[in-house]
């Protein structure tokens, strides 16, 4: 179980974490969100101690994180798939770090088999595409066999097998009742991996639930119309008080009234229907409408 | 099988395994090698030690001896003084240091690992290179016919005191790398400091006349080392009226001192900031 209790982490005058508090649960996984600079990253370098906090605290399994007598096997954290030499073997490097905790070859001959790197483990890292090299950090996180992971945008570079294989293996160890703390930004794949999402933004939790409910908040759910009719039909919803654009030859998209009364509406001005479909909240769009104030670094609109 | 747990000894373990891996070790501590045992073989076969005044070949004296097996300690300094570097810079550059912090959090027994085990790694390294280069000297000298004089006992203190010089060398190479993180200006720095300082310092003394800063320069990590491999022709009491050489055991003290030094300040430094 990872808690983290009224955190804060200044660099210089910018807060990058402002009184931050969640709990990442353990049997569950647990979506961490939010857009770039959000304060995701720093967050979780807090919780494995690389980064000091400035103020609050953070626990693994009720403890700080340094202060376990196998940090390894408490937490197998991906934060950053280049944090090794490039000059080393895969072997080389995930033999190095099980040493410290005295984990033995056999371990480290599992965890490769595990990652798909079998092919790869006696090259060196530095010639590594994207995707070997996140294969590789999440080898490293499970060589302790971890209670807890901690990973930063595993999906990374992965092909969609390798995606595939990141959300099985995420809900795998949450089903073996392993704490399981995730950041991503592929929306569909949080949507299909998490059972609870906390959403940072600008620094602070700006929501903590789990899924179904961050996907009901989710407001103008649109009903996708394919008529004949289109005009008419938009001017009856628009009559009725919905609002509705029409977007091609024979397409509406309508929000603010259910499907049934636009079938409804439909049949009272005698427009045929070809398609009446509820187009359910997406993730993405729950997150962007939550998120869309707290944007650190917003694009400008498409040229 | 024994559960896993983080300790003193696992952590070294880790450490010769990161030592070994990679190349920049292997090509340090052969030009290591190399620069010793090239160095003895050279002037071991080439130098003569003069006639005296009867005309007669002087037998080769212990500390002459001494000074050719030692000779390519100022070479080899530099080259363990960049490895020592990184070592430590190399883990920061690459971003490794984030991996090594994540298995030992609490940070200082990780970089006191890395220190101890390469210190060690170069003490026998630095044997081997000073008992090749001594060998390499003391086989040709004798084969071409000269004396040589070995049963002095300041001879052998001072191959071993070489030794303990590179290692204390190469220590406080990484103290100064723990401290700097960044390759470059780490190794410019202890280079600086073994070479450029004991330069600059001399120069200004003599300039200035200044006694003072001729002694204060003697208390410099590669002047107060070289005393470890020095042959001493008196007790190394006052030479002038106040200027003075330290003993062999001194000078051994002093170097140790910077080496202490640059890791308090390193260690300290790796507990206070974020990886």
């Amino acid at each position: 179980m990872i808690e983290v209790t009224h955190l804060t982490k200044r660099y210089g005058a910018k807060v990058a974490v402002d009184d931050v508090s969640f709990v990442a649960r353990p049997g569950l996984v647990t979506g961490f969100l939010g857009p770039n600079g959000a304060g995701k990253s720093t967050t979780m370098r807090t919780i494995v101690g690389l980064d000091r906090p400035t103020s609050g605290t953070t626990t693994v399994g009720g403890r700080r994180y340094a202060e376990h007598a196998a940090p390894l096997t408490e937490v197998g954290a991906l934060l950053d798939a280049k944090a090794v030499h490039p000059g080393r073997t895969a072997r080389s490097h995930l033999r190095a770090v099980a040493a410290t905790h005295g984990i033995g070859r056999h371990r480290v001959d599992e965890v490769i088999a595990l990652a798909g790197i079998g092919s790869v483990a006696d090259r060196r890292v530095g010639g590594f595409s994207l995707g070997m090299g996140q294969r590789l950090g999440i080898a490293a996180a499970l060589l302790g066999d971890p209670a807890t992971l901690i990973l930063d945008e595993p999906v990374n570079g992965l092909d969609p097998e390798g995606v595939i294989w990141v959300r099985t293996l995420a809900k795998q160890l949450a089903r073996q009742g392993r704490t399981v703390f995730l950041s991503s930004h592929l929306m569909s794949e949080m949507a299909q991996t998490a059972d609870h999402i906390v959403v940072l933004g600008r620094g602070r939790v700006i929501a903590d639930a789990p899924v179904a409910e961050i996907l009901a908040g989710a407001t103008g759910r649109a009903v996708l119309v394919r008529t004949p009719d289109a005009s008419r039909l938009a001017q009856a919803i628009l009559a009725a008080g919905g609002a509705a654009s029409v977007t091609g030859v024979d397409r509406i998209d309508a929000t603010g009234l259910p499907a049934e009364r636009i079938g409804e509406l439909a049949h009272a001005a005698g427009v045929v229907l070809h398609e009446l479909t509820p187009q359910s909240a997406s993730l993405e769009q729950a997150y962007l409408e939550l998120t869309r104030d707290d944007v650190e670094y917003a694009s400008g609109g498409a040229a | 099988m024994t559960a896993p747990r983080l300790t003193f000894d696992h952590l070294l373990r880790s450490e010769w395994i990161k030592l070994w891996s990679v190349r920049s070790t292997w090509w340090c501590l052969i030009i290591t090698l190399a620069i010793m045992a090239g160095l003895g073989l050279l002037i071991g076969g080439a130098s003569s030690p003069g006639t005296d005044e009867t005309g007669a070949v002087r037998p080769v004296s212990a500390d002459v001896l001494l000074g050719y097996s030692t000779l390519g300690t100022s070479f080899a300094q530099l080259v363990l003084g960049v490895l020592g570097c990184l070592v430590i810079t190399g883990e920061y550059g690459t971003g490794m240091i984030r991996t090594t912090m994540l298995a030992a959090p609490r940070r200082t027994g990780a970089v006191l690992a890395k220190g101890v085990l390469f210190t060690l790694v170069t003490l026998v390294l630095a044997v081997i290179a000073v008992s090749l280069s001594a060998l390499a000297v003391v086989s040709l000298t004798s084969a071409r016919g000269f004396d040589i004089v070995l049963d002095d006992a300041q001879l052998w203190r001072g191959l071993a005191g070489d030794a303990v010089y590179l290692a204390l060398v190469a220590a406080f190479a990484t103290g100064v790398g723990l401290i700097i993180r960044v390759s470059a200006g780490a190794i410019a720095t202890v280079l600086g400091i073994l070479l450029v300082l004991p330069i600059v310092a001399n120069l200004f003394a003599s300039l200035t006349r200044s006694e003072w800063l001729g002694n204060a320069a003697l208390f410099l990590p590669s002047n107060a080392g070289s005393e470890l491999y020095g042959y001493e022709h008196d007790d190394g009491a006052q030479v002038g009226e106040s200027v003075f050489a330290l003993t062999w055991w001194q000078g051994g003290l002093v170097l140790l001192g910077w080496v202490a030094l640059v890791w308090v300040i390193g260690i300290a430094l790796v507990k206070r900031r974020d990886v």
